[in-house]
């Protein structure tokens, strides 16, 4: 039997799958578009292919992410600060702190020893330093968001990105470029401003070494380094930081049809 | 997968619909029937004008029904196109639309018959929270009628027995100038035996409403925080009355017999979490489904002990010390130690949480400028996680269900760790 975790998220649904032995054998990232359900389907079909298994052979299926009351499949659901936290703690064992940072959240996690969560603090209200608010400031550029990080790497100069408001922000930029600063100094201060940010909230639930950052902006090599350097630390950042919500879901999914009986076990593959 | 139908309601709770239709229907009908007409803005002695026969209301309690019924936005949309802040109290918001748009003949179509409540003859106020005679000034403004407003001393000190004394003849005074007030608008004698008689039923409910407290405690709960939310208007403004004594009644004994026969509020009780402060009114149905999907039940609460809760203290032989000695002492005008100490931390005790729920309300500052270092407070002493939502008691513009649902579920799923 093998295990499925969903991720639905604002900008991208995502699918881990497992086998009996916590090895990931399917995985599988797609755009969340307007219909998270579809999404979801999507997401689970490509890493089924991936598997190369199909549907019944899936034993427990967890969904997280804002969208996971929308998967019908799904047997059970938890909030992405337990799926973060344990798909960090399957990565990285070592890892105690984790810096989520999404297409509309983030957040910072505090975790035992075992991957589970015992703190957290979530952006409230207002998404700016999130994954829309970089795309905002990329078109505002006339960049791309994958460029960023490297582009930033040549700043020479501090450039203070100071409204809390995206679309505030983006007015600073446009100024910003037309007092001819440069677009490495300004993406820098950007970088630097989300950094501010998420590392007053990693204070709030206390850093523990090590930490590790998940979600699409981990990608972003700019944002990593300017967090090393706010936090004093190095990051874990993992090859595929947007599958750690489904990857901890996946595993929290193992967890539960290990301890599930025979008998609720043959309902769930026969269903 | 898991969808909150297991929360089992105390039914009793239900009745309150017919008293509070009962209620505002005697206030619709007041101007035909001659009686004077007081919009009463916080949580005030109404027990003054119920004796008089004068037809009153809290403004909040009716803003409640409002929002209840999703009938809040074109309210708060006149207050704010006349220049009030959105972030003003959303209670206000919807009371002052609406009295903007009652003195234009404007009332919005989608407003209930029952709680199209007649232009005031005068106003009451207590400032126990600061923005009432704010509230006030603005109602005497639109409707250019008399306004009291009873003053009551910021953070009131039971220790010091000296000052006390002094703030309660302080609060009596001015409740003496409110009776003569009544007696010229109404033009007859006070009648102190109509007074004495509610602070009667008033009493008799207290020591029910003890009883229910107590019950409240068990472990697993038979009653949970929407419950008594739902049951709060008959502690506040419809209290006094027979009808409000058998309201309570029923809710003992209901409680009482599910303790009894092993029926909880929710059957698998994993959790149990203290709500402090208010409470989004408009979503107190989803709430109450969405913990019971999460086997987790809201218990202790403050807020919704509501007021005279102490039977001991109310004396019907002496109505105006009575009164002094409830109205000016509301959670608002205590110091934080003093709510850390009665509201947080006794009750957390009594009610054995794994956790709390603090409620910041985005249009009552008044209410959580103290929640961090309360929280914090709590978890250094008891050890008890916390964790603070930020939504409205009235206003759902500030209230974003995908946010707050995560976050509490999110705190539910870290509770085993936390301990």
């Amino acid at each position: 039997m093998f295990v499925a975790g969903i991720d639905i998220g604002s900008l991208t649904a995502k699918a881990v799958i497992l086998d009996q032995d916590a090895r990931i054998v399917g995985q599988a990232l797609t755009p969340t578009g307007a219909f998270s359900q579809r999404a979801g389907e999507n997401a689970f079909e490509m890493a089924l292919k991936m598997a190369g298994v199909h549907t019944s052979d899936i034993g427990y299926v967890l969904a997280t992410g804002y969208g996971r009351k929308n998967i019908p499949f799904a047997h059970a659901e938890m909030t992405e600060i337990s799926c973060h936290a344990r798909g960090a703690h399957r990565l990285f064992p070592e890892a105690r702190t984790v810096i989520d940072i999404g297409g509309q959240d983030s957040k910072a996690i505090a975790l035992n020893e075992s991957g589970v969560p015992v703190n957290f603090i979530m952006n409230d209200k207002c998404a700016a330093g999130c994954g829309r608010f970089l795309e905002v400031m990329a078109r505002a550029l006339e960049t791309e968001v994958e460029k960023m990080g490297e582009l930033s790497a040549h700043s020479t100069k501090t450039i203070q990105i100071s409204s809390m408001c995206t679309v505030f922000a983006e007015s600073e930029v446009v100024s910003a470029v037309a007092n001819k600063c440069s677009r490495s100094d300004i993406i820098n201060g950007i970088h630097q401003a989300i950094a501010k940010r998420v590392s007053i909230m990693v204070d709030h639930v206390g850093l523990v070494e090590r930490v590790m950052m998940s979600g699409g902006v981990a990608k972003n090599t700019g944002v990593v380094r300017a967090l090393e350097s706010q936090l004093g630390t190095t990051l874990l950042v993992p090859e595929e930081p947007q599958l750690v919500g489904a990857l901890g879901a996946a595993v929290i999914a193992l967890e539960r049809s290990r301890n599930m009986r025979p008998v609720e076990k043959s309902i769930l593959l026969n269903q | 997968m898991e969808t909150g139908k297991n929360y089992r309601k105390v039914e009793a709770t239900g009745l309150i619909s017919g008293i509070i239709k009962g209620f505002y229907d005697g206030v619709v009908q007041a101007p035909k029937e001659g009686k004077k007409v007081c919009w009463c803005v916080g949580a005030g002695p109404y027990e003054l004008f119920k004796a008089q026969d004068i037809a009153h209301f809290q403004t909040e309690n009716w803003a409640v029904a409002i929002t209840a019924r999703k009938m809040e936005r074109p309210l708060v949309e006149e207050a704010e196109r006349a220049g009030y802040s959105s972030d003003c109290c959303s209670y206000a918001s919807i009371n002052i639309g609406y009295a903007l748009l009652q003195q234009k003949n404007k009332i919005p179509d989608i407003l209930s018959p029952e709680l199209r409540v007649p232009k005031p003859d005068f106003l009451f106020a207590i400032n126990t929270c600061p923005s009432m005679a704010q509230w006030t000034e603005a109602l005497r403004e639109i409707f250019d009628v008399p306004a009291l407003i009873m003053d009551v001393p910021l953070f009131y000190d039971d220790d010091d027995e000296v000052q006390y004394q002094r703030n309660i003849l302080y609060a009596v005074e001015q409740l003496q100038d409110a009776v003569r007030f009544i007696e010229k608008i109404t033009g007859r004698p006070y009648d102190w035996a109509r007074l004495k008689e509610i602070h009667t039923y008033i009493k008799k409910a207290s020591i029910v409403r003890r009883e229910i407290f107590e019950l409240w405690c068990h472990k697993p709960s038979a009653l949970s925080y929407w419950d008594m939310a739902i049951a709060l208007g008959a502690a506040n403004v419809f209290r006094g009355t027979p009808e409000a004594l058998a309201y309570f009644t029923a809710i003992r004994d209901e409680v009482a017999e599910r303790i009894q026969k092993g029926i909880y509020s929710i059957p698998n009780e994993k959790h149990r979490l203290l709500w402090y402060m208010n409470h989004p009114w408009f979503k107190v149905g989803h709430l109450s489904k969405f913990f019971a999907a999460q086997n987790t039940v809201v218990v202790g609460g403050q807020y919704v002990v509501g007021p005279y809760s102490n039977p001991e203290k109310i004396q019907p032989d002496r109505p105006l010390w009575t009164i002094a000695e409830e109205h000016p002492t509301r959670p608002y005008v205590r110091t934080m130690e003093y709510k850390t100490d009665k509201f947080l931390k006794s009750l957390a005790q009594a009610f054995q949480v794994d956790g709390i729920v603090f409620h910041a309300p985005r249009t009552c500052r008044p209410n959580s400028w103290d929640h961090f270092d309360e929280g914090e407070r709590i978890k250094k002493e008891l050890g008890l996680p916390y964790i603070i939502i930020e939504a409205d008691h009235s206003d759902p513009q500030f209230y974003s269900e995908a946010e707050v649902d995560n976050r509490l579920q999110a705190f539910i799923e870290t509770l085993p760790e936390r301990r």
